[in-house]
């Protein structure tokens, strides 16, 4: 008996030992578990995070149909121009968006980022809140002078502040409306951050003064200036209206009233004492009469008539049934400043005044076909059918600053005309400034605009039975015959 | 690797689950696709970024019983006797799953020659897309084969992974929710002002960073990134690896 306690207590101690081997064995396979998992998290992490840090910026490509999110060669070359030790900072002052379908920052947000990528350093661009952090404003601006506001971008340079409104980074077609809104119709994102931040560094080459009211808007017009190195001020006439001697040219653009007779002198001692050029568009719109300004256009022999334009030589004409929207065709010495054609409508007629001094040049710039009629706005009279001029130069000949642009169409410098042909308008009004400031177009920075996604369909080889029938097809006859596929597959095999 | 594939993908075909998922993810994107025709403008990238919101349902669908329905039979001790490794056996059913969302593609390209035919657009861009999406869902079928791995119940392995993605899905708001609830803990602590803000910011930013799905958001407008890629794949090979050391398990557990 006592050898089979001792049997028994030999053969427990065994699986006693046996037990606590295994137990340690699980033990330790448990713990090398737990370990690897732990390791190859934290491995997988570190390694993201580095891959991210390092080269999370350079392998990224911007595969978009219009090239929205990458800079051009032109901003490259740019950048690559500036120094080293270049700092500038263009900050969003809202959060940054995650959702950027339907909205401008789907044309901005990866843009900026290419914009700090290529920049190597010189460019950084932030997103701070001025509601969270309203800090940034007075950081950005201490003396209030840039009027910053949210949901705008600034971009920030040694002190200055350029304010970008993310609706201006578009031409939009404000004669259509689409879904309520205006229509975007090309980006313009890096000719305006690019131009913003040249403008920063470079500062403005000359200074032009815009005479208007509220009635036309010319937006595309300061853009264009600006992109030029031109510095637009607006300017409102008032009864003590006097010429900066900073200022270059003046725009005469839309006004709903003629001038009083003081500005008209005014003007009149800027050309001749400041060798100043004048730039000046009016329409027949409203019937308004000029009879001040013509004092001052008479200094370079040209004068704004009374009458509309009506075109009569349908190769002419946009819209059969008006005769008052048509093409206009560009005189030879000026046919450099567009390789479109030109358009206008409601067009007022541009002529001489009868001051045919030896020391003025005037020429034509735009003009109708010889089958156009000029008809008194006021008389409804008709002139006999020939060629008018709806845009006029003149300059003095011994003169290389004096000179004026007169056209009698607002199509190059109100926004609502402006954008029915924005890239030919583009392309004109910026070799007139050109031309009439003297700008050598080597020294800017001029970045086209580029198109605006477009997901379309051909909508004419699709019908409402088209439509039906990709319905039909794709919600219900494709899934339809996998559930058939399914149920006969399940009714086979449920006895197997 | 090859045999478990084979089998695997086999299995899909002979029982209804394959097609239940397949006419699923067919009426799905052709509810998207057939919206976009109707409205005239069709971007097939960000239709096929959309795609990934249907992981919710379709993975859970394809991946519930590629482990579980093994447990439940008993036939899992065949993982341990065969010649393959066992992570090799996880690659194959990985693979066959991946396969299956494969084949479910073949009706996205479909409508990618549907829009081609009617004047659409289908550019370099739409192809960064699909690649972008085969990199989500194999993260999501990763996760859905670990889920399968975890319980023999198909029921319990779907709702796991469907847990799983939604987690994933709602990181943004989580993260959201985490730095306005710091910011009001810690300024019952005093803290104030903006460096709270920023510190908060901070905080719903890494939290953000984790998230595949924000990563990915910038494919939809024609940003290929690399980044979001390898993110992609590495968080595939740790739930893969989760999967192995769960079966691993039994090897050496008592239980």
């Amino acid at each position: 008996m006592g050898s089979n306690n001792t049997g028994k207590n030999t053969s427990k101690n065994k699986n006693t030992k046996d037990k606590a081997v295994k137990d340690s064995r699980v033990k330790e396979l448990k713990s090398y578990a737990i370990l690897s998992v732990i390791a190859m998290i934290a491995i997988v992490f570190i390694v993201n995070i580095l891959f991210d840090y390092l080269l999370g910026k350079t392998l990224r490509y911007d595969f978009s149909a219009s090239g929205k999110n990458s800079i051009s060669s032109t901003t490259e070359d740019f950048l690559d121009s500036l120094p080293s030790d270049t700092d500038i900072r263009i900050v969003g002052l809202f959060d940054k968006p995650t959702q950027l379908t339907s909205t401008p920052y789907e044309y901005t947000v990866g843009l900026l980022d290419d914009y700090a990528k290529e920049s190597n350093g010189k460019i950084t661009v932030e997103y701070i809140n001025p509601k969270t952090i309203p800090s940034i404003l007075t950081e950005l601006d201490p003396s209030g002078k840039y009027n910053l506001k949210p949901d705008t971008y600034v971009v920030y340079y040694e002190g200055k502040c350029k304010v970008v409104e993310p609706l201006s980074c578009f031409d939009f077609d404000e004669q259509y409306l689409y879904y309520g809104q205006y229509k975007p119709i090309a980006n313009k994102a890096e000719s305006v951050f690019t131009n913003a931040i040249a403008r920063l560094i470079n500062g403005y080459n000359s200074k032009v003064y815009v005479i208007t009211d509220d009635y036309y808007p010319h937006t595309q017009l300061s853009g264009i200036l600006d992109s030029l190195g031109v510095e637009a001020i607006d300017v409102r006439l008032t009864s003590d209206f006097k010429i900066e001697d900073d200022c270059d040219a003046i725009v005469i653009t839309g006004l709903s009233y003629d001038i009083t007779e003081a500005q008209a002198q005014t003007m009149i001692d800027f050309i001749h004492n400041k060798g100043g050029s004048l730039y000046v568009a009016v329409d027949c719109y409203l019937g308004i009469q000029y009879p001040n300004l013509n004092n001052v256009l008479k200094e370079f022999n040209l004068r704004i008539t009374d009458n509309v334009l009506q075109e009569f030589d349908t190769s002419y004409l946009l819209n059969a049934n008006s005769t008052l929207e048509s093409y206009l065709d560009l005189a030879y010495e000026f046919s450099e400043f567009s390789n479109a054609r030109i358009r206008s409508n409601y067009s007022r007629v541009i002529t001489t005044a009868g001051k045919p001094e030896s020391y003025i040049t005037t020429s034509s710039v735009l003009t109708s076909s010889t089958s156009s009629v000029s008809t008194n706005m006021m008389t409804l009279q008709d002139e006999k059918t020939g060629s008018y001029s709806v845009g006029m130069h003149s300059e003095y000949s011994d003169s290389m600053s004096q000179e004026v642009y007169l056209f009698g169409t607002l199509y190059f410098s109100c926004d609502t005309y402006f954008q029915v042909d924005a890239r030919t308008n583009t392309n004109f009004v910026m070799n007139i400034f050109e031309d009439m400031l003297n700008i050598n177009s080597e020294d800017l920075v001029i970045v086209d605009s580029k198109p605006i996604d477009d997901y379309s369909l051909k909508t004419d080889k699709i019908n409402s039975n088209t439509i039906s029938a990709m319905s039909f097809v794709f919600m219900a006859v494709i899934p339809l015959v996998f559930v058939i596929a399914g149920v006969i597959v399940y009714n086979r095999r449920k006895n197997l | 690797m090859l045999a478990v594939y084979k089998r695997e993908l086999n299995s899909y075909f002979r029982n209804p689950t394959g097609y239940i998922a397949l006419a699923l993810f067919a009426f799905l994107s052709g509810f998207i696709f057939i919206n976009k025709f109707n409205q005239g403008s069709v971007d097939m990238s960000a239709e096929i970024i959309s795609l990934r919101n249907y992981f919710l349902v379709i993975v859970p669908v394809v991946t519930m019983g590629l482990f579980s329905e093994d447990k439940r039979r008993g036939t899992d001790i065949l993982y341990y006797t065969t010649p393959s490794s066992l992570f090799s056996i996880v690659i194959g059913k990985f693979l066959a799953a991946m396969t299956l969302l494969g084949i479910m593609f073949i009706n996205v390209i479909i409508q990618m020659i549907v829009t081609v035919k009617y004047g659409g657009t289908v550019n370099i861009g739409t192809f960064g897309s699909c690649l972008v999406y085969f990199f989500l869902a194999s993260l999501f079928i990763a996760v859905g084969v670990f889920a399968s791995a975890l319980t023999d119940s198909q029921i319990i392995s779907a709702i796991v992974s469907f847990v799983i993605i939604v987690l994933i899905t709602v990181i943004s708001n989580i993260a959201s929710t985490i730095s306005n609830s710091l910011a009001s803990v810690l300024s019952v602590f005093g803290f104030k002002g903006e460096s709270l803000y920023k510190f908060c910011d901070k905080v719903e930013d890494g939290i953000n960073w984790v998230n595949p799905l924000t990563k990915s958001e910038n494919f939809r407008y024609g940003i290929f990134s690399v980044a979001p890629l390898f993110y992609c794949i590495s968080l595939t090979l740790v739930f893969l690896y989760l999967t192995y050391r769960v079966l691993d398990k039994k090897r050496w557990s008592q239980k």
